[in-house]
């Protein structure tokens, strides 16, 4: 097949995977989704955690040489794309957010993402959960260190020095080693996203992203038989609640609605709260576990 | 004053003589370039014509990888494409139903064009391997 055939067929190819599948494998968690992931989550250690998320550069070898410096960040050294994403432990990317320019840095990228427009429009499911016998309502991420302290984000502790920080830092950052392995995957399936982009447009490597995580998505749902739960089963049962949501989709929210789930989200002192019970629940439950 | 002390027919003579001196030359260039052009490629233009034996590369394919009896088994199949068989078949019958791109369409000639699983299998290739597109130029 000709060049020019075979660089067609590429992008009809992602752009028809993107049409078909692009509904199915890229959702939003729905709330089965959500019952499973809490429930992951809880097993360990992390009761209300819905993934892991973090950041990845995809250098651009044909960016156009005006838009050079905008793309170019000093530790990368070449023009790249930003890709964000959420992960869960059988590295299914549940968010995909692509097309910032490389000069961003994660938190940029994290207010310009979709991430959370589902929960301001109060259209994710609604969940509940018990941590350290205190009741939360908002699920969270493990990120790290440079993502802002609100309460949806769950980051580890810099330098620890107590016995119980320790702890909690070690499984943080074992838990939130998912979306690396999920990125890792991803690179190693399809070689073009490690190697430096060729196509000129940027709609086309966007296409092409999100068709190679479909694919990736797609993959992992067909091979779920091979992979064998590593679990163990005879653990507690879950304390955790997902409900639908009360809000219908394509409801336009009222302002006011929206800027209090906002603050509630932005809100520091629940991030605080929510990780010194983290540290308490996580100490109580694997602290005979390495003696 | 006469207008003939400015412009005089000899004058006139001259310069359509220039005029015309410069459009044998322009013939004789472009003429020269068409015979470069003439002898150097088949047919005419600039657009250049690879005769690619689709058919027999797509029998190749199918036999490789999609017969029932194929020469690559499963395993190696799903290291180059990256899936198992029945979900590339799945995206492929899909995608046929997507666009009218990935179904074999004639050309003038009544020629097949390139069929689907070929399509999509080149796809996937650029795709896994991160080659370029030349490289599947076969």
């Amino acid at each position: 097949m000709g060049e020019s055939t075979g660089v067609e067929c590429l992008k009809k190819f992602v752009q028809g995977v993107i049409a078909v599948y692009g509904e199915e494998y890229l959702r939003r968690p729905t709330v089965q989704d959500v019952e499973r992931l809490l429930e992951i989550g809880e097993r360990r250690g992390f009761p209300g955690m819905i993934g892991s998320i973090d950041c990845m550069h995809w250098h651009w070898e044909k960016c156009p040489y005006a838009w050079k410096g905008q793309y170019t960040r000093g530790d990368q050294g070449v023009p790249t794309i930003i890709l964000e994403a959420v992960a869960s432990h059988d590295r299914w990317i549940w968010h995909a957010f692509f097309g910032v320019a490389g000069s961003n840095n994660d938190i940029n990228v994290l207010n310009q993402s979709t991430l959370f427009v589902d929960q301001l429009r109060g259209e994710a499911p609604q969940v509940q959960y018990f941590v350290n016998g205190r009741q939360y309502s908002k699920p969270y991420y493990l990120a790290n260190g440079i993502y802002p302290e609100r309460v949806v984000f769950v980051k580890s502790i810099r330098a620890p020095q107590s016995v119980e920080h320790k702890l909690f830092s070690e499984h943080q950052e074992g838990a939130r080693k998912d979306v690396e392995c999920a990125f890792g995957i991803l690179q190693s399936r399809f070689c073009i996203l490690r190697q430096p982009a060729r196509l000129y447009e940027q709609g086309d490597l966007e296409n092409i992203m999100l068709a190679c995580i479909i694919l990736h998505n797609m993959i992992i749902e067909d091979e779920k038989d091979i992979e064998d739960d590593s679990f163990d089963l005879n653990e507690e049962a879950t304390t955790s609640t997902v409900q639908p949501s009360t809000i219908t989709q394509g409801h336009d929210p009222a302002m006011e609605e929206v800027l209090q789930r906002d603050t509630e989200i932005r809100d520091r002192e629940a991030h605080r709260q929510l990780q010194s019970d983290l540290i308490d629940h996580i100490w109580q439950k694997f602290r005979n576990r390495n003696n | 004053m006469d207008p003939v002390d400015l412009y005089s027919m000899d004058d006139y003579l001259q310069e359509q003589e220039i005029l015309y001196d410069l459009g044998d030359h322009i013939v004789a260039k472009m003429q020269a370039v068409a015979d470069v052009i003439q002898g150097g490629r088949s047919g005419c233009g600039f657009r250049r014509y690879v005769d690619r034996p689709r058919e027999q590369a797509s029998k190749q394919l199918m036999d490789d990888y999609f017969s029932p009896n194929p020469v690559y088994n499963e395993t190696q199949f799903r290291r180059r494409f990256r899936m198992r068989r029945p979900l590339f078949l799945k995206i492929v019958e899909a995608l046929s139903g997507w666009s009218d791109y990935f179904t074999v369409r004639l050309d003038a000639l009544n020629r097949p064009g390139f069929s689907p699983v070929h399509k999509c299998t080149v796809a996937i290739r650029q795709l896994a391997y991160g080659g370029s597109a030349d490289q599947l130029d076969e």
